[in-house]
């Protein structure tokens, strides 16, 4: 970002410029705060200040720390590792409205996952309650490489073909995923239907550290080549003019935001707009420097899905919502609002 | 409140069918629902079954006869080509389309409702019977569910306390989803004698975990299936919030065969017993 | 020097270029010229590194082009091709500061990240393509012009005042209107004659040519037909013949600027 020095705020803009002075402030607040809500809010209380000065009864402190804060957490990272990820591949194909699903991670996890709860009768107590996660992030990963070979195959590895190899590579899983939902009966079909509406309901500690595990360095990864991305965006002949080795950026962020999705999808199944959403506020609000748009994006979509999940533990309580109906509930309405902001032609200024 | 006309409406297709078997008695039967296909079996009239749908896996021999799909994903074209002369089938078939085209196409159907409670298999039994002209053996069946209903009553009288209990449907991995009201997992587990965890919602939803220790069941009982899907009782226990509820920490997770747990068909007063005896043995 | 040797391009059954030998010379302007269809942007590829010819090879101060890394090749030639859609709302300055990234030394560094010496450099790179007003603008909401002139102000802040520096640009003024279509081309023979860069166009304007230009390479169907000082290059003979215009319109009393 340009030292503003020599930049002359137009008035009214001073939100922005406080913004741009730490533009990771804003962002951060919001986490914190929606991290102590969530952690206070629940089928079981716990009060904020009983929580701070650590009066907790039995039940509280085990649900605490047996369901709450991993639940929590995991929001935290999924939420992150979703933004992120969304943040790179709408860098990668030059394109605000590209998410991970173009490189098929969403279609072939659920694939997979639709294959062990149809077929896989027998073999899906193999890993108990991780079978389903195990199944995700092979076949999301799966997918990947399968789009990632087709679009070496054609000999120049551009971005167009990767979206038309994954557009033909979502459309065959999703074939399969549909043939395999017409095979199922209905507790099956119950099951797919839920998974693929996410939820983190099964979070526990070693799925928080497993996600982190793969998403944090994934994230450190993306942030030091954030300037690459960057130029990338004036094209890539153009990058590669500027001395960017634009095939070892591609593949950077490709590989780290499947990991990063691959890991949010096994334990969370398929949470929308996270991914599409994040990245597009912090544009509008922050600006498009990737060195600071991945890491706002990172601490924003944490915020936003934790919340999201939150409302989904709560409303219906004590059943729950599919928390990617949350997501897209909030989602859905802010994109539209965005479409018609770009289209009225005050998007980005 | 949709009994009584259900009743009647069977009431009255018995009638009409019955009147047209008497001259002509059924000799190739579709069978659709696993309690549907367990009467006929227990009336000693499976040689007349000349399909039924993957529900129908009890008794085994079941499983070997011709399959016409689940019974929710119906086809008319694979019933109509076993030149069935009697379709005896569970209101749940479907889809509705399909169920009309078999009408139309001038089947003999006969609906049962899925039964809730004893009275409900009882009178399942006997338009199964009367269908089938088996009315002789369906007094025995029903003699010998008389008998295992008074045994069942008076072990429920005997309780001191009505556990409660929360069933698991499955378990994969997100929420865990749990039968409400309404469910035939409520049925039978107050027929058992317990009393269901979950009060708060209608039917099959995952429930949030924090809500299983909120709600402190005694109990937790699942299908056989759902528990090897959960990755058995370890899995289970290992599930968030499972830990937390007495019934874990006492070790009272109770797995059963789902159509016998919940098919509601000739075997169901027996399997009351058993989970009235596994209830009481805590 | 950046020489291209035989170069040939096997594309959709033609050779584009057809065993092409050019040469590219610091302190002089080197215009490209010929019908579409001719190769004109494949030879500015080729000589730019970014294609690889199939046969013959290009070469800078006497090494293939293949030998320099993507960064130390970034630090001596700059490139601007012909559109760049951005469809991301990118400030002025930040495009321009982009144009710094292969000077940018270390990890905390990577990327276009300005020092003071940077930031006086897109200062001045804006002043000189007459875009220093625009400096705080969303570049996707800029005119064609206007964005045409803040890419090139990237180009030049890329091998800023540097003697050993080359400049490919391919149609630089297709966008610009009469004045900065001038001002442009003289700032870039300005940075030849007097810094000693090598300059490289591709242009369609012949006037422009003979007016900035000091030799020109004339493709005709992937072949050089002529190459070498502008006077004897860009002829009424050869325009008649490889344009199939009349000459009266490049060479016409009336018509010349």
């Amino acid at each position: 970002m340009m030292p503003s020095a020599e930049t002359s705020s137009p008035p009214g803009a001073r939100p922005r410029a406080l913004l741009r002075r730490s533009p990771l402030a804003l962002p951060i607040l919001l986490l914190a705060a929606a991290l102590t809500g969530a952690a206070t809010i629940g089928a079981v209380p716990i009060p904020l200040d009983a929580l701070l000065i650590g009066d907790l009864t039995d039940q509280q402190e085990a649900v605490l720390a047996a369901i709450r804060l991993p639940r929590v957490l995991l929001a935290a990272v999924v939420g992150a590792a979703l933004a992120v990820s969304g943040a790179a591949m709408q860098g990668l194909f030059r394109n605000p409205l590209a998410d991970p699903g173009l490189i098929g991670i969403a279609s072939g996890a659920a694939l997979a996952v639709a294959a062990v709860i149809v077929l896989a009768g027998p073999l899906s107590g193999l890993f108990g309650l991780y079978g389903l996660a195990v199944a995700a992030f092979a076949g999301g990963l799966a997918t990947c490489v399968l789009i990632f070979r087709f679009t070496q195959l054609t000999g120049a590895f551009s971005v167009t073909y990767m979206l038309l190899a994954g557009i033909a590579v979502n459309a065959i899983a999703g074939a399969g995923t549909g043939f395999l939902t017409y095979l199922s009966d209905d507790q099956q079909l119950r099951a797919l239907t839920f998974w693929t509406m996410g939820s983190l309901g099964g979070a526990l500690w070693p799925a928080v550290v497993v996600v982190a595990t793969v998403a944090v360095p994934a994230t450190v990864m993306l942030v030091r080549h954030a300037g690459e991305i960057n130029i990338l965006l004036l094209g890539e002949d153009e990058a590669r003019h500027l001395g960017v080795d634009t095939d070892r950026l591609k593949r950077v962020v490709i590989v780290s935001a499947a990991l990063s999705v691959g890991a949010a999808v096994a334990v969370s199944g398929i949470i929308g707009f996270v991914g599409l959403v994040v990245p597009h506020l912090v544009r509008l609000t922050i600006g498009p420097d990737h060195r600071v748009l991945i890491p706002a994006s990172a601490v924003l979509g944490a915020a936003l899905l934790v919340v999201a999940d939150t409302c989904a533990r709560t409303i219906v309580a004590p059943a729950e919502m599919p928390v990617g109906i949350v997501t897209s509930l909030i989602g859905g309405p802010f994109f539209l609002w965005l479409l018609l902001k770009q289209y009225s032609g005050r998007f980005g200024i | 409140m949709k009994r009584p006309i259900l009743s009647f409406l069977i009431a009255a297709a018995v009638a009409v069918t019955a009147t047209t078997a008497w001259a002509e008695a059924p000799r190739r039967v579709v069978s659709i629902g696993g309690a549907v296909t367990e009467i006929i079996y227990a009336l000693g009239a499976e040689k007349l079954i000349a399909g039924c749908d993957t529900t129908s896996y009890f008794p085994k021999a079941a499983e070997k006869l011709p399959k016409i799909g689940y019974m929710r994903a119906l086809s008319a074209e694979g019933i109509l080509s076993l030149r069935p002369d009697l379709v005896l089938m569970t209101d749940e078939a479907g889809p509705p389309a399909v169920i009309e085209q078999l009408r139309a196409a001038g089947l003999n159907m006969i609906s049962v409702a899925p039964g809730r409670t004893l009275d409900g298999v009882r009178e399942n039994i006997r338009t199964v019977a009367v269908a089938l002209g088996r009315e002789a053996q369906a007094a025995d069946i029903l003699t010998a569910l008389a008998r295992d209903e008074a045994a069942l009553v008076a072990a429920v009288d005997a309780m001191e306390s009505h556990p409660k209990v929360m069933f698991i449907l499955q378990h994969g991995g997100g929420a865990p989803m749990v039968a409400g009201t309404g469910t035939a997992a409520d049925s039978i587990i107050r027929l058992a004698g317990g009393k269901n965890a979950v009060t708060g919602y209608r039917g099959y939803k995952p429930l949030t975990p924090e809500s299983a220790v909120v709600l402190q069941p005694d109990a937790m009982l699942i299908t056989d299936q759902g528990l090897k899907q959960a990755g058995g009782k370890d899995g289970l226990m290992a599930a968030p919030g499972v830990a937390l509820t007495p019934a874990a920490q006492a070790g009272r997770i109770h797995a059963m065969d789902s159509l016998l747990l919940l098919g509601f068909g000739p075997r169901t007063a027996t399997a009351a017993l058993d989970l009235n005896r596994m209830l009481r043995a805590e | 020097m950046i020489r291209a040797e035989a170069i040939s391009r096997r594309l959709g059954g033609r050779d584009i270029p057809d065993a092409v030998t050019t040469a590219v010379r610091p302190g002089q302007v080197t215009a490209i010229v010929g019908p579409n269809g001719a190769g004109k942007s494949t030879l500015l590829k080729c000589l730019t590194g970014a294609l690889r010819p199939d046969r013959g090879a290009v070469t800078l101060d006497g090494r293939p082009l293949d030998a320099f890394s993507l960064g130390a090749l970034a630090r001596r030639r700059a490139v601007l091709s012909q559109s760049t859609p951005v469809t991301f709302p990118f400030k002025v300055t930040e495009i321009v500061a982009m144009g710094r990234n292969p000077h940018a030394a270390g990890p905390a560094k990577r990327s276009g990240d300005a020092h003071a010496a940077d930031v006086a450099i897109i200062r001045r790179a804006l002043d000189d393509v007459d875009a220093w007003h625009l400096h705080d603008r969303v570049f996707p909401t800029l005119s064609g012009g206007e964005r045409q002139r803040v890419q090139l102000a990237r180009v030049l802040a890329q091998v800023w005042r540097q003697d050993d520096a080359y400049l490919f640009l391919d149609e630089p003024t297709s966008e610009l209107d009469l004045k900065h279509q001038h001002q442009v081309l003289a700032l870039v023979r300005t940075l030849a004659l007097d810094e000693g860069a090598g300059v490289c166009l591709v242009m369609h304007d012949l006037n422009l040519v003979r007016r900035y230009a000091d030799r020109a390479v004339l493709m005709q169907d992937g072949r050089a037909v002529a190459d070498g000082p502008v006077a004897e290059t860009v002829t009424p003979d050869n325009v008649a013949t490889v344009f199939e215009v009349s000459p009266d319109l490049v060479f016409g009393d009336r018509l010349t600027v």
